[in-house]
């Protein structure tokens, strides 16, 4: 069984994936630096990137995130995107990423 | 890590051991290399033989066995004589919940039981859903639903385990053009194939509300 975050957007983040391999995270405000750290080579790892109402927060995916999709900015929307840890402690993208408005 | 200490002239009830030594290895069960997240460990966990001083204390650190992936791993003190000759080899489990042992004063581990239950085999997650009209997919049973279609049908979701991935097999009969109407709470779900025995498979990500987010696009097969 897979274990889920619950986080809040911060300008700078750090994940421990020791905690989780799904993460669900809020933007109410844009995150400029993103790391992970404690990744598991072959382990995939989600996430849930919610916009407020608001819309428009950015996320700049760190280093060690390859071929992530773009976080979509529409107010209410749900980015999801997927990776594989791989040697490294890089996570890369499996699929592109899919992104719906919420509710819809 | 825990660390572990001794005298081995009590352990032994032995008063002259001059030149006795100590060596610790990691055991487990089965064919599956102990792990520590995700990384291999070594079954030969001291380098050289641990440092015995010349009234017979020694002391070494172990990862816990708690925190070694699969279950059922124990660790092997092996103490010789200055012959190089075993005198002695006891099994033991350390916990990382108590963080030091002293090996004068704790039971040795009793390898020879039943190993642990092995982990469940995928087949086991892979769940077959009968036909109906307003099919139920309990995702307490199961990672992967195989659902054939042999009429038009509208699915829906139960006990999604949040953070979990979940794949669905929806499956045309030899009739084909069934429709099948995706659970309401599966957002962003691909159109299923139509064709005679298409095949539509679809990944998931549950959420904190059992809502089941696509993680990509859904395949096709024939």
């Amino acid at each position: 069984m897979r274990r889920m975050l619950q986080l809040a957007a911060a300008q700078a983040m750090i994940l421990d994936a020791s905690q989780g391999e799904t993460f669900d995270i809020s933007f109410r405000t844009s995150i400029t630096s993103i790391a992970i750290k404690n990744l598991i080579a072959g382990q995939l790892y989600c996430f849930i990137l919610r916009q407020d109402a608001t819309g428009k927060h950015a996320l700049n995916w760190g280093n060690n995130f390859l071929n992530a999709m773009m976080l979509d900015p529409n107010p209410n929307s749900v980015t999801v995107q997927c990776f594989i840890g791989v040697p490294g402690q890089v996570l890369m993208a499996i699929t592109p990423g899919t992104w719906t408005e919420e509710g819809s | 890590m825990v660390t572990v200490s001794g005298i081995l002239t009590t352990i032994l009830n032995e008063s002259d051991l001059p030149s006795a030594t100590v060596e610790v290895a990691l055991c487990g069960y089965g064919s599956q290399v102990p792990r520590l997240n995700g990384q291999a460990l070594a079954a030969r966990v001291t380098d050289g033989n641990v440092v015995v001083n010349n009234v017979g204390y020694f002391q070494f650190q172990v990862v816990p066995n708690d925190d070694i992936e699969p279950a059922g791993t124990y660790y092997t003190v092996t103490i010789k004589d200055d012959n190089g000759d075993i005198v002695q080899v006891n099994a033991y489990i350390f916990d990382s919940g108590t963080g030091t042992y002293d090996l004068n004063t704790i039971d040795p581990y009793d390898p020879n039981q039943p190993p642990p239950p092995l982990a469940p085999a995928l087949a086991d997650w892979f769940v077959v859903v009968p036909f109906s009209a307003n099919p139920m997919f309990d995702l307490s049973q199961g990672l992967a639903f195989k659902y054939t279609l042999t009429g038009d049908s509208i699915g829906h979701i139960e006990n999604g385990v949040p953070g979990n991935l979940y794949t669905f097999f929806i499956v045309q009969d030899s009739v084909g053009g069934h429709n099948f109407t995706w659970p309401e709470a599966c957002h962003n779900a691909t159109p299923i194939n139509m064709d005679i025995f298409g095949v539509t498979i679809q990944t998931f990500v549950c959420d904190a509300i059992q809502e089941l987010w696509a993680i990509g696009a859904g395949t096709y097969y024939l």
